[in-house]
């Protein structure tokens, strides 16, 4: 019973993100670096596209 | 990810992320944001979004990645970049998230943390990389120009 949980523990600790949610925390989505980045980020995959093997959602 | 990693925060709405990175150069707080890029949906509707990745300046005010901040915790800095990434995907689905860094300086930066964990990172992502222009699965030993992570 015990060694069940340690593994399911072990398990969550390896998959999950475990980012604490700040309900104080801004988002930084308009800064200009990020909206720099996004623009740059269109013009590549509107030159290169997407792979095309991308694999499928689960 | 069975790396050592750095406590980080999120926003409530999940689009950005917060850590400090610890080292000899002091406590530097690194940002990380997620935004969808406009035009680039998967034909099954899934959106591709930008991960970008920052220093908050602040003197400035501002999210830059001028200087390098050589604080010697580059591996432990990319683990925890990756669990932003599974937190996003916790709360948003498996969407394909695009990276690349400000440089190709940058860029190869990412690549070395990849290849250095490559075994970890393969057993939660699946990763191409841009090469010559078009896209790849990741492999050690070639350049890319950019990152497309889907999470497992």
């Amino acid at each position: 019973m015990f060694s069940k949980f340690i593994k399911k523990k072990k398990e969550k600790a390896l998959k999950g993100g475990n980012a604490k949610v700040q309900k104080s925390m801004k988002d930084y989505s308009k800064e200009d670096f990020f909206v720099k980045k996004v623009e740059t980020a269109k013009e590549v995959l509107g030159k290169w596209g997407l792979p095309k093997d991308l694999p499928a959602n689960k | 990810m069975n790396l050592d990693r750095y406590d980080c925060f999120t926003d409530p709405t999940f689009a950005s992320f917060s850590f400090d990175s610890v080292g000899p150069n002091g406590t530097i707080k690194k940002i990380v944001n997620y935004q969808p890029i406009p035009d680039a949906v998967w034909p099954d509707g899934r959106q591709v979004v930008n991960l970008g990745f920052g220093d908050w300046n602040e003197e400035e005010q501002k999210v830059d990645d001028s200087t390098a901040s050589n604080n010697q915790d580059r591996d432990k800095i990319l683990a925890t970049v990756a669990c932003t990434i599974i937190s996003y995907c916790e709360e948003y689905g498996n969407l394909p998230i695009f990276a690349q860094g400000s440089s190709p300086a940058r860029t190869r930066l990412y690549q070395m943390g990849i290849n250095a964990h490559l075994s970890e990172v393969e057993k939660l992502f699946v990763i191409y990389g841009l090469f010559n222009g078009s896209w790849k699965k990741f492999e050690p030993g070639l350049n890319y120009d950019a990152f497309l992570v889907i999470k497992k």
